[in-house]
């Protein structure tokens, strides 16, 4: 298969001219290139991070490290706290290249939240006709559960012992063919002739007009050793779309789209944290898949509020190390020698807007976030009755991902949960869904965009990304990312720039 | 008598010079972590500048007060001796930062301890492999850092290391530890390892070199036999 070609040289003649520059190529970005290239549009894309070709990865596929180069920072990225590590994609295909594929809709209620509260127009319908458009390009199925692994069978047998609502997960590949990601499903089908591709290339300054964006300045590196040259791009629109981090910061950098000051506000990061049990059998974990199956009985799609998900995952040894107590030899003779005979959850809160994207002095994004006291108790009783359903399943210990050593070996012990709490510093927290920090909506004072994407205050520019989102999902975001990219497309293609 | 009182004068400001210079790359690198991303040579380079130049201005200023310098240093040498106090405070500033950042560079040696206490075992032939692969795993994943979170890791190691905490933390055990950590025999090491972890403050703060060690050990396929893992989980993701 050609894989599309990623520009190593500068253009001769700068400033580039394109109807519309794309910063980022995540979920939205790659989606957004092929919905436009498809309608013509002449498409340039910067890309912060590198681009690592499907023969790339395929060849470093057991290899962590080399792995690693597809995250931001390696994966490490924190909150001022150190609460909570965001992991984030930073290479061509975003964090579509990085995540397990998994595809959930927005619940109902989150989505009716939205439209009354925070005056997204968009309706039902056309929510629905883009859902089902993206469902068709990334090729949405259910996990096969003979193929999924006996580790997460033993969620789904904690889940049918109590009744508990749970389902096998949806994600996006083709058996055989494997994943496919954004780059796969969305860039790799684009028509190539409309679209350049600039990876290595860190956009820094949207260039504007009377008010109008008019185009983008970047750092162009052909390569991750050269010195970055300066590319710019003179675009009829300009769509940001670099993850909500990333996104709210170049807007704060260029002071942009921020009269109301909400550039940066809002931010959710379904933040989890992990329960491990241990069983008498072997489960060989590693053989199957790396997530497969949810709990939803406490979520916002049972319950009508805010709850929590539990995620059934099997993580590589240099994880599970760090989510089981005690070091060393200690930590390898007494948890690490379970591996094989260990299941896994995640608990997936789904959390209030209440984190922050600012700049430090050297105008880099950080990132403030702390659980509200409501998001502890959910987390807490997410552990637990993770916890809960694995002894349900017979498991011989289950093990929390609290600081301090947390081993239930029964029922009575759950009550060690409550006691050591989610407060600060209390557990290991991860992040892999930031979402929010540009709201969307119709209203001028509350929002940075309006329900096209489109900020309220600079013409012909345009955030899409889970940014946007005015509230948490409360379930993995790629879906409804895509989705919104699609209807943002839809708009443009739709709309002569003013 | 005076020459004596004028030597105690410039040992007093080699003394302050030394031990304000190597504080200041300690407060430096508490700054970053407390700031932010702030850590590159220009700007610690004129933070020490102008910290060395306001210690040496109020060291000056305090000799001018309490010592009579005409009958330390003679009538009509004042100026020279104040210069000669200015010139050793400075000299030894320099030498305090050099020392400090020197200290900052050794890093890798403590962090190299700490794997061989966390995870030596003597009996295994394929133990050296994996020791050098969890070196290069772990720095590794510390080039890859963003700056401010590096510099607090090696804060951390410092601490760690310190014959302060080592000390302070002898007395808990009622031992008198009067080395640095990587300068301890190797029993001693593990207890001291052991009483970071089992502290329910230190614990906290010992954590993230748990983790990066952990890290860099298992991503060693050196590691995997042992615990049956295949080594495909990762690949999987991309795959499956």
């Amino acid at each position: 298969m050609s894989e599309i070609i990623v520009k190593e040289k500068l253009p001769d003649k700068q400033p580039l001219e394109c109807d519309v520059c794309i910063i980022g190529s995540g979920a939205a970005g790659c989606v957004l290139a092929y919905e436009l290239a498809k309608k013509n549009k002449r498409i340039v894309i910067l890309e912060k991070g590198r681009h690592y070709s499907i023969e790339w990865i395929k060849k470093m596929q057991n290899d962590e490290h080399e792995l690693l180069r597809l995250w931001k920072n390696r994966g490490i990225f924190v909150s001022r706290n150190y609460s909570v590590n965001i992991a984030q994609g930073q290479c061509v295909g975003g964090s579509t290249m990085i995540n397990y594929g998994i595809c959930f809709e927005i619940p109902d209620d989150v989505f009716t939240d939205w439209q009354q509260n925070h005056k997204v127009s968009i309706s039902k319908d056309e929510l629905r006709a883009a859902y089902n458009r993206v469902g068709e390009m990334i090729n949405i199925r259910k996990i096969d559960p003979q193929e999924a692994g006996k580790s997460h069978v033993k969620l789904k047998e904690g889940c049918d012992k109590l009744g508990y609502s749970s389902d096998w997960m949806s994600k996006c590949y083709i058996p055989d063919k494997g994943k496919q990601s954004a780059y796969v499903s969305y860039l790799q089908k684009a028509n190539f002739e409309n679209i350049e591709l600039f990876a290595n290339c860190t956009a820094k300054e949207i260039v504007v007009q009377n008010k109008k964006a008019i185009g983008v300045i970047a750092d162009f590196k052909g390569n991750q050793f050269d010195k970055p040259k300066e590319l710019a791009v003179a675009a009829e629109r300009v769509i940001l779309s670099a993850g909500p981090i990333a996104s709210s910061e170049l807007l704060l950098q260029c002071n942009l789209s921020n009269s109301n000051g909400q550039v940066g506000k809002h931010l959710s990061v379904h933040p989890s944290s992990s329960v491990v049990a241990e069983f008498d059998e072997e489960l060989q974990g590693d053989e199957g898949y790396p997530m497969a199956f949810y709990c939803d009985e406490f979520s916002i799609r049972k319950k009508g509020t805010p709850g929590f998900v539990i995620e059934s995952v099997f993580v590589p040894p240099s994880q599970y190390a760090i989510i089981t107590p005690s070091y060393g030899l200690e930590n390898r003779d007494f948890y690490l020698s379970k591996y094989n005979h260990a299941a896994m959850a995640g608990v997936l809160v789904h959390d209030e807007p209440n984190g922050t994207v600012t700049l430090n002095w050297q105008k880099d994004a950080v990132v403030d976030y702390e659980l509200s006291k409501v998001d502890q108790k959910k987390m807490t009783e997410g552990l637990k009755q993770a916890a809960y359903l694995y002894l349900k399943a017979s498991a011989t210990r289950v093990i929390t991902g609290h600081i301090e050593k947390t081993v239930i070996e029964n029922e009575e012990q759950l009550k060690l949960i409550d006691q050591r709490g989610a407060g600060l510093g209390a557990l290991l927290m991860a992040s892999a869904h930031p979402q929010g920090g540009n709201r969307m909506g119709d209203d001028k004072l509350t929002a940075v965009v309006d329900s096209h994407c489109c900020s309220h205050e600079i013409e012909n520019l345009f955030v899409c990304d889970a940014s946007v989102f005015p509230t948490a999902v409360g379930v993995n975001p790629q879906y409804t990312v895509m989705a919104i990219a699609t209807l943002t497309a839809d708009y443009i293609n739709g709309n002569s720039p003013t | 008598m005076a020459f004596f009182e004028f030597l105690g004068i410039l040992v007093l400001a080699q003394v302050t010079g030394y031990g304000s210079g190597f504080m200041s790359i300690k407060i430096n690198n508490l700054l970053v972590i407390a700031l932010g991303k702030l850590w590159n040579s220009g700007h610690a380079m004129k933070r020490y500048i102008i910290s060395g130049a306001i210690v040496a201005a109020g060291f000056i200023l305090a000799v001018f007060i309490i010592f009579d310098l005409t009958t330390v240093v003679g009538a009509g040498h004042e100026i020279l001796g104040l210069a000669a106090v200015a010139v050793n405070l400075i000299i030894f500033y320099i030498i305090g930062i050099y020392h400090a950042d020197s200290r900052f560079s050794q890093a890798g040696p403590i962090m190299e301890k700490i794997v061989e206490v966390t995870y030596a075992t003597g009996h295994s032939l394929d133990e050296e492999k994996i020791r050098v692969d969890t070196i290069k795993n772990i720095n590794t994943t510390m080039a890859a850092m963003p700056e401010s979170y590096r510099v607090a890791l090696n804060l951390l190691f410092f601490f760690f290391d310190s014959r302060f905490m080592v000390f302070v933390i002898g007395l808990f055990n009622r031992q008198l530890w009067l080395n640095r950590f990587i300068n301890l025999d190797t029993d001693t090491q593990k207890n001291y390892f052991a009483f970071w972890d089992k502290n329910r403050y230190l614990h906290y703060a010992i954590q993230a070199l748990k983790s990066l060690v952990a890290f860099g050990y298992y991503t060693s396929p050196g590691t995997w036999k042992d615990i049956g893992y295949g080594g495909t989980l990762l690949g999987r993701s991309f795959w499956k």
